[in-house]
């Protein structure tokens, strides 16, 4: 697995010397900025798959100060981003979470520096998710969490006994729309199949043609003309069949993906078995735990790293 | 249309402020939570969630936007904190607003609610 490449833009270079080294030690790629002078170029020059910003970059000590925020807004709008602060504010919160002008907000997740580093990596990792998009979006909708920052909240106010009917409806709905749009692809394969057919035959048949009209009518142009249109309609079998060929790609990503979802589903029954709920709902939380940390080679975080609630 | 999340008969000379300040926007109604879900039927709906009234504002956000994706959940405080409102985005708010924000302020921004995309839903 390739590392993931993070960008932490910090004025105070203690920090960004510590949280520099504590990613890389978590398997991170880790590029640094200490103003938004220097990260732009960053921004506009590297691939990126996160970027981690604080938002007083100029004055630490000027509470308007929100570069880091105009530096988001101004970055790649494709980067997500996790805002940083030592001065943890609700009117920063909220321009951080404001849309922007792609619909989506203008940050992922934002985090207090005194809520120390570990919920910092947990932020990055959730939003860095690898898992399976159709799976990702069934398990947000059976638990109620909008984004997988959210989950882990969420999980801790699941009523007792609930984790497992959810956890199996996550697969349920997951396995029922990979098949139907395994369904779909393939039946696409096959009508691009058929159209290619038809446009090679008519393309073998004009070619045919031109060569009668050459042999039994002596009209060059004729034949050549025609021939070159079979020709032309033999290039646009080739498209098709390009078409067909993704389309069977794609049919057996999703037929992987469905795969691995029936695995995961033996997790479920494994978990049904056991008889105390108690136990049962936390088997459940360390199978989504195992699944959320599943990241570029990225650790889990140790078992007392926790955002406090508000 | 706003509909604001209330307890019993609870009524207070500041949701009636907020009804004079949504006025020229739309008609706001109290509406009991668990009458929630009857009442909030079309999209766009705003839904204000008062933190005060609220045992847990997140979970209820998060119930919300699972029940009716399509309202847009306002968070509404009279003792704001940075940790609530994360937390409120995080559940799915499409804002979080003090109450002790002036008139004008605030009529802009319920506007600036009614323009704003909803925010996004897992893919």
């Amino acid at each position: 697995m390739t590392q993931p490449r993070i960008l932490i833009v910090d004025n105070n270079k203690d920090y960004l010397d510590a949280a520099q080294k504590f990613f890389e030690a978590q398997g991170y790629f880790v590029l640094n900025a200490s103003s938004p002078d220097e990260a732009r170029p960053i921004f506009q020059q590297e691939p990126l798959d996160l970027a981690i910003l604080d938002i007083r970059l100029i004055d630490n000590d000027d509470e308007k100060d929100t570069s880091g925020l105009e530096l988001a807004k101004q970055s790649n709008p494709a980067v997500p981003k996790v805002m940083l602060t030592d001065y943890p504010s609700f009117q920063t919160v909220r321009e951080a979470f404001s849309p922007v002008h792609n619909g989506g907000p203008l940050a992922v997740g934002y985090i207090a520096k005194a809520e120390g580093l570990e919920a910092l990596l947990e932020s990055v990792r959730l939003a860095l998710l690898p898992l399976p998009p159709v799976f990702e979006k069934h398990l947000l909708r059976a638990f109620g969490a909008t984004a997988p920052v959210a989950l882990r909240n969420r999980l801790r106010e699941i009523e007792p006994g609930d984790m497992t009917r959810r956890l199996r409806q996550t697969y349920e709905d997951t396995a029922s729309e990979l098949r139907g749009r395994r369904e779909q692809e393939n039946h696409r394969g096959s009508q691009l199949h058929t159209a290619g057919l038809v446009v090679r035959y008519l393309g073998i048949l004009l070619i045919l043609v031109a060569c009668c009209v050459l042999i039994f009518t002596g009209s060059i142009t004729g034949g050549v003309v025609t021939l070159i249109v079979g020709a032309l309609t033999n290039a646009v079998e080739l498209l098709f069949s390009r078409r067909e060929d993704k389309s069977h790609q794609r049919a057996e990503y999703l037929y992987t993906e469905l795969e691995e979802n029936t695995h995961l589903v033996e997790i479920v029954v494994l978990a049904e078995m056991i008889e105390s709920s108690a136990d049962r709902d936390d088997y459940i939380k360390k199978i989504i735990d195992k699944l959320l940390s599943q990241s570029y080679g990225a650790k889990p975080p140790s078992p007392n790293s926790r955002r406090t609630k508000s | 249309m706003f509909f604001m999340l209330t307890k019993g008969t609870m009524d207070s000379n500041w949701m009636k402020q907020l009804g004079q300040v949504l006025a020229p926007l739309g008609t706001l109604k109290l509406v009991e939570v668990n009458e929630a879900m009857k009442q909030i039927k079309a999209k766009n709906d705003v839904v204000i969630v008062d933190a005060t009234f609220v045992e847990n504002a997140e979970a209820a956000v998060s119930s919300l936007r699972t029940q009716m994706p399509d309202s847009r959940i306002v968070v509404m405080s009279a003792a704001p904190t940075w940790k609530l409102a994360r937390a409120a985005f995080e559940a799915g708010a499409i804002d979080y607003l003090p109450k002790t924000m002036n008139e004008d302020d605030l009529q802009d921004a319920f506007r600036q609610i009614l323009e704003k995309p909803l925010p996004p839903w897992p893919r």
